[in-house]
């Protein structure tokens, strides 16, 4: 398996090879004759097909987990799947990227993040906070001590073995055009990721080579490229997608609700909508679509250090617990009275 | 008088007796009447008339008033009046707060609150309900059951592929990777 370093990915990303994907485009092969629609069935295909079996069984041993052990137990990460998931702004679309990563580091598989939001540090950062079991928000406030801030640092070489970014400084912003994510994607369409993660969807908005075209049909191009993208590719893609707030749509529909270019949820073939509930300290993840019977239900995590765990009874009665301290201290009762 | 209106507000009005009509839970009683007002396409002029029918629905019996007044004479220096009025007040200032987060008075900029997430509490509150309304899948019996799966499948795989020939000699590919 060929290895990807960050100066092949600059070198591909480069103006060239922009040319290039042009000029393949418009020398699609539309051609078709009978005998080939008859070869269906021959050793060759038959051989191609088996190939495919093999490699999608093998992928299924490998068993990569998609953010923990419940969530991998209801929606197996898998190639051959386009995985939307989706949140109102603030709902904890980052928190779920950096888990998935994190599983990932954790079982030594390489995956890529391309980010058109948060700088490569910080994705870096959340994956040590989350091994380190530190609050990503306290260093973003600036009050994270210096000596958990090294401790952090320290990781970044280790995590950055496994978790490779392209982040929205790289190239001077390509992350933030169709060519540009095309051009990622294809890099590794056959090389030894495990996953890849676009975060997000709708930042997507510019064609460096049709820059006429509008935010929604950059955003439809780039849908239905993924859907081909992800039948021939080894590596399952994960895109983040905003939606709109539940409290001004009439609507709860889900589809409805996506920013900009609701018919990316035809093309994914898992959709998962992540709802916090900043009270109790848990979220919901609402499966929306899947290939594997759970569509319409929901599995509840608790949110711990940044980690999307099992509720436990332990869990609960420190929320009960932070709850009366917090109505005591609103009250200005001492608690040791 | 609508007839859609009326209904809606009739079934809220009967679903109210077995709700929780405490003070916490009061935002959300009435997030339900004009969620569903909202939903249901029932311009504002037409439901600004049950926002005063809706309180009045909501406050507490006389009974449950001297009760709690009682409980509460303890530690407090209210007076009963004073007591019925406060209670009273909350309910009809959560009622119209509430109403207004539903309906936008046409031509005056709205600057709601963030309250959980960049969301204001009612949005927040129907995102809940909405996530609520799905069936949660236990975690421990969805792990517990996929992992007894994966060990039946292993078992089967075992006993069963020593049986076949894992060369088929028609095509002649070697099906041992599968």
């Amino acid at each position: 398996m060929s290895k990807l370093t960050e100066e092949q990915i600059a070198k591909a990303l480069t103006a060239p090879s922009l040319k290039k994907e042009n000029v393949n485009t418009s020398t699609v092969n539309l051609d078709v004759s009978l005998n080939e629609l008859d070869s269906f069935g021959n050793k060759e295909s038959i051989k191609e097909m088996y190939t495919s079996m093999a490699s999608y069984n093998k992928m299924l041993g490998e068993k990569i987990t998609f953010i923990n052990e419940a969530l991998t137990a209801a929606i197996p990460f898998t190639r051959e799947n386009l995985y939307l998931m989706c949140g109102y702004s603030g709902n904890g679309k980052s928190s779920a990227a950096a888990n998935i990563s994190y599983s990932l580091y954790k079982e030594k598989k390489k995956t890529l993040v391309i980010s058109n939001e948060e700088p490569k540090q910080d994705i870096i950062y959340r994956i040590a906070c989350l091994e380190l079991g530190f609050n990503f928000n306290d260093y973003k406030k600036g009050i994270m001590v210096k000596a958990q801030q090294f401790e952090c640092a320290k990781l970044f070489p280790e995590i950055c073995k496994y978790v490779k970014v392209i982040d929205v400084n790289y190239n001077n912003g390509i992350t933030f055009t169709l060519e540009g994510i095309k051009n990622i994607l294809t890099q590794v369409k056959t090389a030894d990721y495990s996953a890849v993660m676009i975060d997000y969807f709708q930042q997507i908005k510019t064609s460096v080579l049709t820059p006429s075209k509008k935010g929604l049909d950059v955003l439809t191009d780039l849908r239905m490229w993924l859907g081909k993208y992800i039948r021939e590719s080894n590596i399952p893609v994960v895109l983040f997608a905003q939606l709109h707030s539940l409290g001004k749509r009439n609507n709860v529909d889900l589809d409805s609700r996506i920013k900009d270019c609701p018919s990316v949820y035809e093309t994914s073939t898992v959709v998962v909508e992540i709802v916090p509930d900043f009270e109790n300290k848990t979220t919901k993840f609402l499966i929306k679509k899947d290939r594997f019977g759970y569509s319409g239900m929901k599995i509840e995590c608790a949110f711990d250090k940044g980690r999307y765990v099992e509720i436990t009874a332990e869990h609960m009665e420190k929320i009960r617990m932070a709850k009366l301290d917090n109505l005591l201290d609103t009250t200005g009762v001492d608690n040791d009275e | 008088m609508n007839n859609k209106t009326e209904l809606i507000f009739m079934k809220w009005k009967a679903e109210l007796a077995d709700m929780d009509r405490t003070r916490a839970a009061v935002e959300g009683n009435f997030e339900l009447l004009f969620d569903q007002l909202s939903r249901s396409k029932v311009k504002m002029n037409d439901a600004l008339p049950y926002v005063d029918r809706a309180i009045k629905a909501h406050y507490p019996s006389d009974f449950i008033l001297k009760n709690t007044y009682k409980k509460r004479k303890a530690y407090s220096s209210e007076t009963m009046s004073e007591f019925e009025s406060s209670w009273k007040d909350l309910i009809a200032s959560t009622a119209k707060r509430v109403f207004f987060s539903f309906y936008e008075i046409e031509g005056v900029e709205v600057k709601s609150e963030s309250a959980y997430g960049g969301m204001s509490s009612s949005e927040y509150r129907k995102q809940q309900r909405y996530a609520d309304s799905h069936p949660t899948i236990d975690w421990e019996s969805l792990v517990r059951e996929k992992k007894e799966l994966e060990l039946l499948i292993i078992k089967e795989n075992q006993e069963q592929v020593s049986q076949v020939d894992l060369k088929q000699v028609r095509l002649d590919i070697d099906l041992g990777d599968l």
